[in-house]
Parts: structure tokens; sequence; C-alpha cells
């Protein structure tokens, strides 16, 4: 039997806002939200500092404090930077040299990133993405795994699907990572559009909603592998310790085996994970943003429905 | 009973209010070894510098920020002309400033230990009027130690708001119906 058409709405409505509130009111939910404030706008003070820098240096040589040269500067000097940091990704995934063509394009995506767009919500919001996983985790590591422990979940069962339980609260925490991620965005969009007036409004706003839906798009499959991992795993520690493992060790694992066995089938392992879209996400072409968040939604499908089949046996 | 009922994010806000008071009883006594290190060399102020004053790091001098405490005596704009390039990143600090900090640290320090302590009890008093009272105070300090050195507010500025914000926040919608005992 079809385990999605055993989803109720009405139940499943009522267990995605509970998890929500109740994520609100946890512990990890609480920490989730104040360390994703701190790495947000940490983030934003770091790429921020270096502007700040050349312009007090400015005041104190009484020279004008010119904004937009000085980000000219500071963008210039950073081209070649992210230029390399897209090829390097190109290279990683197709695991061969450069083409010329791939050269052109990784030069257009860093142009397109820091010239055509406010460079340091560009920034601001790429760092944001690549941590996000680790930030979801420590929110999202206990949806399930504490109640299978203490053998809660049987109260719920006469009156709800185990399908509804664990897609209702992957849901809700869905729902609180996208609010946490509309807050920490536009407070730092705000903070910029105020402080630093070089781009026009309409820039920073149509930037950051664009980027807000790519990072939602990035969180969904962390959400969802959480999911699975809290329904595979009894205890709320083992599935913090496996999830965070997971996002730390699938990215760094093919370096390792590519620099000790010199081995290109290692970048495969990427693939575990939705990274190789995630870059993909900022890319400077509608298509392939397209692709990506597809990709990235198939992931969580992936997960979640793994996590349900697990979800489905396991004795509650 | 009432340990098992508590919801889990009061705990988490009292062990980091316990964790925060005791930065904020550290901060404190640095700001009083300074204030003494001021005082027993306000008599005899060094070249370039104004009475009553000391030089930390900083890069982020303001045009025109008053450095000096109010009875120095001092144009602020003169150490700049006088002091060599490589220490032009460095500020002083005014006696205003430290009292200020010092005064700030106590008073953080002592609320968040007493609402630390009612969260953990679930109590009215101690913990969502004293919570509250910390969210207040800090946040008026904050006002205050930024009128007082003339710094802009920068993203470090806001990243020391989130918590006094969100501790006002939490005990006043989230916990509202739960410090009540």
């Amino acid at each position: 039997m079809n385990p999605l058409a055993q989803v109720d709405a009405r139940h499943f409505r009522l267990l995605s806002w509970s998890m929500f509130t109740g994520t609100l009111r946890s512990g990890p939910g609480i920490l989730c939200l104040i360390l994703t404030l701190l790495v947000g706008l940490g983030t934003a003070a770091v790429v921020l500092e270096p502007m700040d820098m050349m312009l007090a240096a400015n005041e104190r040589d009484h020279l004008p404090a010119d904004q937009a040269g000085v980000m000219r500067t500071l963008v210039q000097f950073s081209t070649p930077m992210v230029s390399w940091l897209v090829a390097g990704h190109l290279n990683e995934t197709a695991g061969q040299k450069l083409t010329p063509a791939q050269q052109s394009d990784a030069d257009q995506w860093a142009h397109y990133l820091l010239q055509d767009r406010p460079a340091p919500l560009s920034a601001v919001y790429m760092i944001l993405c690549f941590s996000l996983p680790f930030l979801i985790a420590l929110g999202a590591f206990d949806q399930v795994s504490s109640d299978i422990n203490a053998r809660r979940l049987r109260f719920l069962l006469p009156r709800a699907q185990r399908a509804t339980i664990f897609l209702g609260r992957a849901c809700g925490m869905m729902l609180f990572m996208a609010l946490l991620l509309a807050v920490v965005m536009a407070i730092i969009a705000t903070y910029l559009a105020s402080s630093l007036p070089l781009y026009p409004l309409g820039s920073v706003i149509g930037w950051s909603v664009r980027c807000y839906l790519m990072l939602v798009a990035a969180a969904i499959p962390a959400v969802a592998l959480c999911s699975l991992i809290s329904a595979s795993v009894s205890s709320a520690f083992a599935s913090l310790a496996l999830c965070n493992t997971v996002f730390c060790v699938v990215p760094l694992a093919p370096l390792v085996i590519r620099l000790a066995s010199g081995t290109t089938w290692s970048s495969l392992i990427t693939w575990l994970l939705p990274l190789p879209f995630q870059l993909q996400l900022f890319h400077f072409s509608p298509w392939h943003v397209a692709a990506a968040i597809l990709g990235c939604l198939a992931y969580a499908a992936g997960y979640l429905l793994l996590g349900l089949w697990i979800f489905g046996r396991r004795d509650l | 009973m009432a340990a098992a009922e508590r919801p889990g994010g009061l705990t988490a806000l009292a062990v980091i209010n316990v964790v925060l008071c005791c930065i904020f009883a550290l901060a404190s006594l640095a700001a009083l070894v300074t204030l003494l290190v001021v005082h027993a060399v306000s008599e005899e102020p060094a070249a370039g510098h104004p009475a009553g004053s000391v030089v930390v790091s900083g890069a982020d001098e303001a045009p025109g920020s008053s450095l000096a405490a109010p009875d120095a005596g001092t144009a602020p704009d003169a150490p700049s002309a006088q002091t060599p390039h490589h220490f032009r990143h460095h500020r002083p600090v005014s006696r205003a400033e430290l009292g200020l900090e010092f005064v700030d640290s106590v008073l953080c320090a002592v609320l968040l230990a007493i609402s630390a302590v009612g969260y953990l009890r679930m109590q009215r008093i101690a913990g969502r009027y004293v919570g509250s009272l910390y969210g207040v105070v800090a946040l008026l300090f904050f006002a205050a130690e930024h009128h007082v050195s003339h710094q802009p507010l920068g993203v470090t500025g806001l990243i020391a708001l989130i918590y006094p914000v969100l501790t006002l926040i939490y005990v006043n919608t989230t916990f509202r119906n739960d410090l009540i005992l």
C-alpha cells in the first residue's frame, strides 16, 4: 500500500504546527536559532569588515569616504578568488582539467555574483548556504529519536498514521528553518541596505528574496536527511552525532581519498548529499538554478521516502 | 515534578544565562582593573593622549569622535596628528566608557544569574520580570555606550543585541505561561 496515501491532511497540519511550536520551545531549537543568527550576522561582519577598515583608513588619512571606490577595489580583488572557487567546483564535478569553455563559464559566474549582484550579499549568502547543514543538524536531529526511545509515539499511533507523524514533523521542521532563514536574511539585507547605499534597494531586496528561496531549497534536503537519521536511530545524541558526522565527512572524504590514493572516483561520494547542486543554486543561468532546485527537492524526496520506509517498520 | 514539566527551552536559556553571566563577571573585572590603571596613570598623561584615557585596539574610529573624557581638556583630533602611522588604529577610551562598561557588566551578570535561577524554578518574578529587566537594561546600556563612544552601529553591534532581544521575546511570549510560579 502506498504510504503517502495514508497521510491525513488535518493530522498532518496539526503535527506540523505542533513540531514548529515545539521546536521554538525546545532547547535544540533555541540553540539552533541563536547559532544561526550568530553565524549569519558573524559572516556578514567578516565580509563587511574589510570595507569598514578601508573606509576608516580613508577617514584617518583625510581621504574622501568613497564607498563605491572601496567596493570596486574589493570586488576586483575577490573576483579571481571566486572564479577559482567555482572553477574548482567545475573541475571536481567533471573530474578532469578545465576546458576553456568551463574557465569562461567560471569567470562569467564570478562576474555575475560580484558585479551584477550585490557582492557582499552574494558572499554572505554563499557562506551561509555551506554552513547551513551543520546549523540544521543542531535543530532537526531529534524529530522522532527520543520519542522512539521513550516509547511515547505509541500514544499517537491509534490516532495518526506513521506516515502522517513522520512527514508532519519533517514539514514542521522545514517551516521552522524557513522562518529562521527569513529572519536572518531580512536583518542582513536591511543592515546592508541602510549602511551601504551602494546598491539600489530593489536589487538588494530582489537578490535577497531569490537567495532566500535558494537557501530554503538547500535546507530542505538537509532537514529530510536529519529526519531519515532520526528515524533510524533511537538515541537523540547518536542522531546528532550521526547528522554532524555525515555533513562533515561526506564533503571532506573525497578530498582525503584523492590526496591519499590519487583516485578520481572519490568525487562520487559527494553525490550522497546534494553538494554538487548547492553551488549551482547561485549560477547565473536560470536553467542551472532550476535544475539545482529540482535536484535538491529530488534528494529531499529520496531521503524522506527512505526515512518513511524505515519509520514504517520500526518497533515504536 | 516542576523539573519534569519545564520546557527544554527554559533550561537552555538558563544554561546560556549562566555562561553569559560568567563572561560578564570577567568583563566587569577587566573593566575594573582598567579603571584602576587609568586612575593610577591619570596624573601623568602619555604623550599624544589625553589624560584620563586608555588606548585600546580598534580600527573603526568614527570621524570627530570625542575619545577623551569630557574633563580631559585635550582636543580629540590631536593624537592622530602626532601618532606614528602604525599606531593609528588605536583609539583612546574614556573613563566614562570604562565606567559604563563596568556598571553594565556587573548589572547584567547579576540579572542573568537571578533570571537563570528563575527560569529553572519557573518563577514569574525571578524568571519573567528579571529576565525582561535584563533585556531592557542590556538594550539601554548598549544605546548609552554607543552614545558615549560615538561609534556607528555595525554588524558586531547587532550580534550583541541578539540575546537581549531574544530573551525579551521568549519570556514574554513563548514561555509567558510557563513562568508563573
